[in-house]
């Protein structure tokens, strides 16, 4: 059995066709949202360990947070901001909370500000009429 | 031109008997309607025949019979004079003009108070009246002011009062407020924990033991409801048919299976009101057909009217009762569900207790119950809430001048006020509860009218599930309606009226919320010995908590227990046992209500009529 390939069907059904550009183009969207939003993440998340807001957790398990903002192995790891903590030295001390506990706080306010604010005109103003 | 009462035409054109004719002129004689409209009421002959010897008779002249030419022959211009209202009122619709004379045409050309109107409206002009049956009138204003009435229905109220509508579900202050409070408990919660939850855990409880409390009081109050008060008789004199008004009963249909229609017919012919004073709406959505065949299938009295609610959104009950509301016709008015049957007296009771009540009483709302309790489980648990809720709560409310939010059906209207209240709002699903607390900021009572209406109770959880989702959510939409102002409701219905919409109406979705919350805890204490939640259960949140459990679910069973009591269902006093159960699902359903708040706030969970008729072989 031969497959027949019709260079014709291939432009029109995956180059030209607005649909699938759409699709590409939403596609594209959320690729770059998500990566604003990690990044987003991951500063806010540094500032708020500048900030000390871990001193309590500090003072009992002092070594996990210095370690991981002075002693990163690679800068790859620096910039994903998913890896966090995931040194098996620097998380030694600290169960799943006390590890991501800036990451998540930071993950939630972010997504509060993203919830309140893309239902910001669907929730305050009067629904359209389609 | 025939010289002849009309009673002695139809029987000589061999419509009726000498026998209906003497019936229907000693019932004229007790209600003083009009001999063709009685006529017409008990079905002895038809509005086409009545009109046809009506014409005969003279002087009047039918105009009806092909409605699209006589639409055609309209001037609109002559209809820009009126008020939409006054045509129902008066029971006209205008013609044509010319320099001095005007062609009206009505069902009734001997009403005396037509004449003075259009009299005065149109003064030096000879008037011609022409004759139509009110089934033509009703057509002839849904072709004309079908787009008037939907706009006005839809948005009517958020165009004149628009912080009164949940067409906007929360103001911005409200949307940005709520997402402080979330961020500021997130951050809490990732920062002081402990003292975070401490406090969440505190304000649930407090919150749920006022809301106990609450409930006690006022349940105590409406035990003191004397379901056999005098006023009534009081008034008897006032209930002469002759005096008794047009009441109108509005029916919003949609989906509803021909049992539920039949049963529906029979509980309307059944009600001791003199049938031709009964205006009988039937509401059917535009593309609700299948309704549409069921009713005509059933043949109704020819007191009922069709009205055909246009397609639109949002396609809710309330949106279709403000649609019928245009074509009422009556003094006072009131809603039924199609699966409801009201107790005979009620609407007479409703005159009664109108006329004997100063004019700010807006509202009679009667008890709901149910005719199926017995069938399972769940209709048994919420027979005993709704008799708890409407025997004893609501009754606290109006015993302690506080607002009452109206319950699902059988609220008795005085329709002017209504009107000038903007109707129903059509976003708001539960609108009745919304309702009510409008009623009472703007200044007007709601009474209790010691009368029951039986419902189908919800027979299937998920149904249930839904009915009730639909409930909380709504009760959530007229908490943040009624909040955009808490310094404006404080002023025009005090503290008392202010906490009720805290605690009554906020406090029954949140309430149902948190408990399950506060459930899930207490099984993880049981079964972990209280090692981890002991450091946030102690001191004053131990003894709230513990109240709540103790005091809070021993109060919620004994006040079902007592329900029962009024409505000596002695049989149902056993399940109260098992409300914790049916608490839950209540918490479920709250759940939902939140979530969809914010995802389909306008959606209309349409409860399923008529599931006690399946698997009877007959229907």
């Amino acid at each position: 059995m031969t497959i027949q390939y019709d260079p014709n069907i291939y432009i029109i059904k995956f180059i030209i066709h607005p649909i699938y550009y759409h699709e590409r183009r939403n596609k594209m969207k959320t690729f770059f949202l998500v990566a604003l939003l990690i990044l987003a993440q991951n500063n806010i998340s540094f500032g708020f360990v500048d900030l000390e807001l871990y001193h309590q957790q500090n003072e009992s398990y002092g070594s996990f947070l210095e370690n991981h903002c002075l002693e990163q192995e690679s800068s790859i790891i620096q910039i994903n901001g998913f890896n966090f903590h995931l040194f098996p030295k620097n998380t030694l001390n600290g169960n799943f909370y006390q590890r991501y506990r800036i990451f998540l706080l930071t993950l939630s306010l972010i997504l509060i500000g993203i919830f309140f604010g893309a239902f910001y005109p669907r929730m305050t103003q009067p629904p359209i009429k389609k | 031109m025939i010289n002849k009462p009309l009673g002695e035409i139809l029987i000589e054109k061999n419509l009726i008997t000498k026998e209906q004719l003497a019936r229907a002129l000693e019932l004229q004689k007790e209600t003083g309607s009009l001999l063709g409209e009685i006529l017409v009421s008990l079905g002895l002959i038809t509005p086409l025949q009545l009109y046809h010897v009506i014409t005969e008779q003279g002087p009047f002249e039918y105009a009806g019979g092909n409605l699209q030419l006589l639409a055609q022959e309209i001037d609109p211009k002559l209809l820009s004079f009126f008020n939409p209202q006054d045509f129902f009122q008066f029971s006209f619709f205008p013609y044509r003009t010319n320099h001095d004379e005007i062609e009206i045409l009505t069902p009734n050309p001997n009403n005396g108070s037509l004449r003075q109107f259009l009299e005065n409206r149109f003064p030096g002009k000879r008037l011609t009246l022409k004759l139509i049956t009110p089934y033509e009138l009703d057509w002839l204003a849904h072709i004309f002011f079908k787009d008037k009435f939907l706009l006005e229905a839809t948005s009517g109220l958020f165009y004149r009062s628009p912080e009164e509508s949940a067409m906007r579900v929360f103001t911005p202050i409200q949307w940005i407020s709520l997402g402080i409070l979330c961020a500021l408990i997130i951050i809490g919660v990732f920062t002081l924990p402990h003292l975070t939850l401490l406090i969440l855990l505190g304000l649930a409880n407090l919150f749920y033991a006022i809301n106990v409390i609450f409930r006690y009081v006022l349940s105590s109050a409406g035990a003191k409801l004397d379901t056999n008060s005098s006023l009534f008789k009081k008034t008897d004199y006032q209930l002469r048919p002759s005096d008794l008004p047009i009441y109108t009963i509005l029916l919003p249909l949609y989906h509803e299976p021909s049992s539920v229609i039949r049963q529906l017919k029979t509980a309307i012919q059944n009600l001791d009101y003199p049938p031709e004073k009964l205006d009988v709406i039937f509401l059917i959505e535009e593309d609700d057909q299948e309704t549409l065949i069921h009713c005509k299938a059933e043949k109704p009295p020819y007191n009922v009217r069709f009205v055909i609610v246009p397609k639109g959104m949002p396609k809710t009950k309330p949106r279709a009762c403000n649609f019928g509301l245009a074509f009422a016709r009556g003094e006072f008015l009131t809603i039924y569900d199609a699966e409801d049957i009201p107790e005979r007296d009620q609407l007479k009771k409703a005159v009664a207790y109108f006329r004997s009540s100063p004019p700010n009483i807006m509202c009679f709302q009667n008890a709901l119950n149910f005719y199926n309790a017995e069938q399972n489980i769940l209709t048994r648990l919420f027979t005993l809430e709704y008799s708890y809720w409407f025997d004893y709560l609501l009754p606290g409310l109006y015993l302690n001048h506080l607002p009452v939010p109206l319950g699902g059906t059988s609220n008795h209207f005085r329709t002017k006020i209504l009107r000038d209240l903007g109707g129903w709002d059509p976003y708001n699903v539960t609108e009745d509860a919304d309702l009510g607390m409008r009623a009472s900021y703007r200044g007007y009572q709601i009474g209790i009218l010691p009368s029951t209406t039986f419902e189908e109770a919800n027979s299937q959880v998920k149904n249930w599930i839904r009915q009730r989702s639909r409930w909380l959510k709504g009760y959530l939409q007229t908490f943040l309606v009624h909040n955009r102002h808490p310094f404006q409701v404080i002023r025009n219905s005090g503290w008392k009226g202010w906490f009720t919409l805290q605690a009554f109406i906020g406090g029954t979705t949140l309430g149902q919320a948190f408990s399950l919350i506060l459930w899930v805890l207490f099984f993880i204490w049981l079964f972990n010995r209280g090692e981890f939640l002991q450091s946030y259960f102690s001191g004053p949140i131990l003894y709230l908590g513990v109240f709540n459990l103790i005091i809070g679910n021993f109060l919620g069973i004994y006040l079902n227990m007592l329900a029962v009591f009024r409505r000596r269902n002695d049989r149902l006093i056993f399940y109260s046992l098992l409300n914790p159960l049916y608490w839950w699902l209540a918490s479920i359903a709250a759940w939902k209500g939140i979530f969809q708040l914010f995802t389909r706030p306008f959606f209309w969970e349409k409860t399923i009529h008529g599931l006690q008729f399946k698997g009877k072989p007959d229907e």
